[in-house]
């Protein structure tokens, strides 16, 4: 089975909370989805992630009880995992627009469904519905995502993960989606933009990782867009 | 449920801890940490690197290049030469380095890098 098949044959098990107002897909599918005809050649992680709006958390739990392909990992129950292994494991993470930073991460505590609430998800605006055959999936704007890849501190292998994210977005992203980057870019502080660069020179001189996009092929991209930030600050 | 309660509230912890390791990180810029940002920069903004012998290097500062600051300001020192493209036909010991965090190019004592084309380097 092509990973884009295990992708949106995932994703359809997960449409009833997909329906749900202000639900996205979040991190490293974004690219996948992004790409023509959702193509799905950005590969960097073998799950997805779910952003769950904290005011829609009860919807969600609600919405769960009727996907029975799917159940809470017991470890971990933020990580739901489907009864068939071809298909990808589910992260459900919470979004608080009142949160702007890292270092305001906190746990939503629920018996079901427990979130990790993550700081800089609240960059994330609704953007682009997209829709293959019935299955209907709305994405982040490339930019907010963009910047809270690039602001994520990097630790290990997740970190470069999140890097390579950023490299798959630059790829789809289109000029207006740049333009709307330098835009929020504008707005951070100084320790955020400095962040974002020293994020950006990393991805730039990254070794290659296996069966993962190669940092080398965006490498000029990243140089120019690194100037452009520049000259806004 | 409580385990997992604490696994996700040590998760949360450790991005809280590493988000304010970073604030410290970005502080550092304008002081001892700014030369590797600044060095980063540099070689971000470099399509391709070339190790050098110390004799070209020698040939390039008689030809009136100056070594990048950031360079000098390693220990040791490296001499990093932005040069053009067409300036490498007459360093005869250029042998291309990729451009990779490694200690490869780390390594390398002086280097000629040549940028992207309409990028240029303000200090």
């Amino acid at each position: 089975m092509r990973f884009r098949d295990r992708l949106l044959a995932s994703l359809r098990e997960m449409q009833p909370v997909l329906d749900i107002p202000g639900v996205m897909v979040g991190g490293s599918q974004v690219p996948n989805l992004l790409e023509p005809g959702a193509a799905s050649t950005l590969v960097v992680s073998q799950d997805v992630d779910l952003v769950v709006p904290v005011g829609r958390h009860s919807e969600v739990k609600r919405a769960l009880d009727r996907i029975a392909a799917y159940s809470p990992a017991p470890e971990e129950p933020s990580v739901w995992v489907a009864r068939d292994p071809e298909k990808l494991e589910v992260n459900f993470i919470g979004l608080d627009p009142a949160l702007r930073e890292a270092s305001e991460t906190y746990v939503l505590e629920d018996d079901k469904l427990p979130l990790l609430v993550f700081g800089l998800l609240s960059y994330l605006c609704e953007g682009p519905l997209l829709e293959v055959g019935d299955l209907r999936v709305r994405l982040p704007r490339p930019a907010g995502l963009l910047i809270e890849k690039l602001l994520t501190e990097r630790s290990g292998l997740k970190g470069e993960r999140d890097l390579l994210v950023a490299l798959g977005l630059l790829q789809v992203s289109s000029q207006e989606d740049l333009e709307d980057f330098v835009g929020i870019f504008a707005g951070l502080n100084s320790e955020q933009r400095g962040a974002i660069v020293s994020n950006l020179t990393v991805l730039s001189l990254m070794k290659p990782l296996p069966e993962m996009p190669d940092p080398a092929a965006g490498r000029e991209e990243v140089a120019r867009l690194i100037q452009r930030l520049e000259a806004v600050a | 449920m409580r385990s997992s309660f604490e696994s996700l509230h040590a998760r949360a912890g450790a991005i809280r801890s590493r988000a304010l390791v970073r604030r410290w990180e970005m502080r550092q810029l304008g002081r001892a940490a700014g030369v590797w940002f600044r060095l980063g920069r540099l070689l971000a903004f470099s399509r391709s690197a070339w190790a050098l012998s110390e004799s070209d290097a020698e040939t390039l500062v008689a030809a009136g290049h100056s070594p990048h600051p950031v360079g000098l300001e390693l220990e040791p020192s490296r001499k990093l030469f932005v040069v053009a493209e067409d300036q490498l036909a007459s360093l005869s010991s250029a042998r291309e380095v990729p451009l990779r965090a490694s200690t490869e190019i780390l390594g390398c004592r002086t280097l000629a890098l040549v940028l992207f084309e309409g990028l240029e380097m303000v200090e």
